[in-house]
């Protein structure tokens, strides 16, 4: 084993690791966002648009996200395309890989924070709405100053889960044409063929950026804890 | 390609990938017995053991999993003698499935087990059992029984990982199928995909069902 | 005749002491109550008896057997378990196993007796406390007091020579107590040796022959209901028992 190949690829690698935190960070904030209204037009059970988002959630937790990532990159440019086929230039131009990995990830993990919303939503007691209420409370109010704030202790774990399985499928978007660390670690390994080397190094990487943001997200649970249940 | 070719075209691959998909899931479960066994033991170094598998475990991309035992694992063998150049490349999936992903299956049934109220544990001993028996007739099927729900959802997650190399392979098949221009070229490999993504998607459906009926079925609270 | 007899019963944790020196003697007959206040160790003493939780010192002879506590092998451990059972506070019934299976499991696994037999028996148990129409019926399908009782069943199917009962009621709404209460009474009139630790003093005074006030790991005093709740002269039982009695 080439430990000299391994100890020079590795701040190569790192010298991209940027671009992985980026990609998998932006994914889910925009995530994040479509998964509010989402999980509120769902557990209102709004007619129609319910069910429809019912059977996005179904198809994003069931669909690889490889080929999820392969539709956005066919079928995006093919959208634009078709929205916009009297516009100059449309014909020629080519969406950066980079857009595409980042809707991608946006759709995929909309679908699974909303789920998590919703769990740590109904994690939470049921007579604690009805406490507030009694008390003199408006629904929003309620939902603010009581239901919100203990959701939130709830919904750190499973969105830990869900950020830490998006920042190692970002391995997959060197098909895409992205070079992140697996895209590096291909490049580097193909000269001279030391493919376990620089998949060694990638994996150190990712087992230390997991590690990392486990503990940070974990210490935030804690913190969030203690300020909420003191 | 007609759409009736395509769908038959990719249902050709799917038998291989079930195929894997249970019997990594069947070993991956053992591993993860054996896991969470050593996890309960009394010493520290069991527990540290197990902790460091585990975290190696959730910390590798699936992807890496796969690269590393297709690529690697015959290297390693044969620096121990053992020649696998002529083994399926199947056998390597498999294992690196189940060892890739055994440090989930641990953490699963630690955590149904943990969930037994302890109290159980107590009357099956004051009737007079012995250890063994406790585990087997009293604490391991409520266990089993705990864990359904993480199983069926760590079996979709196995189903999707399965798929990886299968995909990738596609995608490099198809991915100089076309010389039309840019922004409409690429529309027969999103057919390809969008069908290949509903074919998962149906799987997934069926799983679900099977696995809710089997849940149903078994759930005694 | 003396059945049980518990000799200089210790138990430490992390460093602090639970059970002091614990010392009792059990006629064969005889229903023990236990009372006192919560964290005086009344719970941990029982289940040093049958060993859920492994004394520091002590010995214990039941019957003919005598026994060291302080290293118990696993043989002495399980005879002993076939000698006193017990009846937990939250009843503790098996969760995957339904009512009839619940006393079965016992007798097949803890006293190995042949199916058929741990079946008459399990029926006859059933019958006696009025559950056999309930016996297919899984422990989330019951009710807290049809729970106890057939936590009561599981006990004396093994046909013990003592049964331990903790807090037996104390998880009850009250409507559901009385029908409990009436079991064991009945047990008693029976002649079945037990030791029930409770926070009933009345249930206390109406089917016990020795009360026993239990504080900080501790025997504070130990006699007849008469004298210990009637006539307590401890000032610390005084206490306890008008605190109790404000509480109703």
């Amino acid at each position: 084993m080439n430990w000299n190949f391994m100890f020079q690829s590795m701040p190569k690698l790192l010298s991209v690791l940027p671009v992985t935190i980026f990609l998998s960070f932006i994914g889910i904030i925009f995530g994040l966002i479509l998964a509010v209204p989402i999980s509120i037009i769902r557990e209102k059970r709004i007619p129609i648009l319910s069910q429809l988002f019912d059977i996005y959630i179904s198809l994003f937790r069931g669909i690889p996200i490889i080929v999820q990532i392969y539709i956005v990159y066919y079928g995006l440019p093919r959208l634009l395309f078709l929205l916009n086929q009297n516009h100059p230039g449309a014909k020629g131009f080519t969406m950066p890989s980079m857009i595409i990995g980042i809707v991608a990830f946006a759709l995929n993990s909309s679908a699974n924070v909303s789920e998590a919303i919703r769990s740590a939503y109904h994690g939470v007691d049921k007579s604690q709405y009805d406490a507030a209420l009694s008390v003199g409370l408006t629904k929003a109010s309620a939902f603010q100053k009581i239901i919100i704030p203990q959701l939130i202790p709830n919904f750190i774990p499973n969105f830990t889960n869900i950020l830490l399985d998006l920042i190692k499928d970002t391995a997959l978007v060197y098909n895409i044409g992205i070079v992140e660390i697996m895209g590096q670690a291909n490049i580097l390994a193909s000269f001279s063929f030391n493919y376990l080397e620089a998949y060694l190094d990638a994996l150190i990487i990712y087992l230390v950026v997991c590690f990392v943001f486990a503990n940070l997200l974990s210490l935030l649970e804690n913190k969030i804890k203690k300020h909420v249940f003191a | 390609m007609s759409l009736s070719e395509i769908i038959k075209n990719l249902l050709s691959g799917l038998p291989n990938t079930l195929f894997i998909l249970i019997t990594s899931f069947i070993i991956s479960s053992v591993i993860g017995l054996l896991v969470m066994w050593v996890s309960l033991q009394n010493d520290k170094f069991s527990r540290v053991i197990s902790k460091i598998y585990t975290g190696l475990s959730r910390g590798t991309p699936p992807l890496l999993v796969l690269l590393l035992a297709y690529y690697e694992f015959p290297r390693l063998l044969s620096f121990v003698g053992i020649d696998a150049n002529d083994w399926s490349k199947n056998f390597f999936a498999i294992f690196g499935l189940a060892i890739g992903f055994g440090g989930y299956m641990g953490e699963l049934f630690r955590s149904a087990y943990n969930d037994i109220d302890s109290a159980q544990f107590d009357a099956a001993y004051s009737v007079g059992m012995n250890k063994k028996d406790v585990l087997k007739v009293i604490i391991i099927p409520q266990m089993f029984t705990l864990a359904l729900p993480n199983i069926q959802t760590m079996f979709l997650s196995f189903l999707k990982a399965t798929s990886l190399v299968y995909v990738i392979g596609i995608a490099d098949m198809y991915r100089d199928a076309t010389t039309l221009a840019n922004a409409s070229q690429g529309v027969f490999q999103l057919k390809i995909f969008i069908v290949l993504g509903i074919i998962y998607w149906i799987i997934t459906l069926i799983f679900e069902f099977l696995f809710g009926l089997y849940i149903k079925k078994h759930n005694y609270s | 005749m003396t059945l049980l007899k518990i000799n200089h019963l210790k138990k430490s944790f992390n460093k602090k002491t639970i059970l002091k020196d614990v010392n009792l003697e059990v006629d064969q007959g005889d229903v023990i109550a236990i009372i006192g206040p919560s964290g005086s160790g009344k719970t941990t003493f029982l289940k040093n008896i049958n060993l859920l939780e492994h004394p520091d010192s002590g010995s214990l002879s039941i019957e003919t057997k005598k026994i060291e506590l302080e290293n118990v092998s696993t043989q002495d451990e399980l005879w002993l378990r076939r000698h006193i059972a017990m009846v937990f506070q939250n009843y503790a019934l098996f969760k995957n196993k339904n009512a009839f299976e619940n006393i079965t499991t016992g007798l097949i696994y803890g006293k190995h007796l042949d199916k058929k037999t741990a079946q008459k028996i399990a029926e006859e148990e059933l019958k006696q406390v009025n559950m056999l129409d309930k016996k297919d019926f899984y422990p989330s399908q019951l009710s807290g007091g049809q729970q106890q009782r057939i936590g009561i069943a599981r006990a004396t199917a093994l046909k013990p020579s003592v049964i331990l009962f903790d807090e037996p009621t104390s998880a009850l709404d009250p409507e559901l107590v009385g029908t409990v209460v009436d079991d064991i009474d009945q047990l008693a009139r029976n002649g079945q040796t037990m030791i029930v630790v409770t926070h009933l003093i009345s249930f206390a005074k109406r089917i016990a022959n020795k009360v026993i006030f239990f504080e900080n790991g501790e025997i504070l005093a130990a006699g007849t209901p008469e004298e210990i709740i009637d006539h307590p002269k401890n000032d610390r039982i005084k206490t306890f028992l008008a605190a109790v009695s404000r509480d109703k």
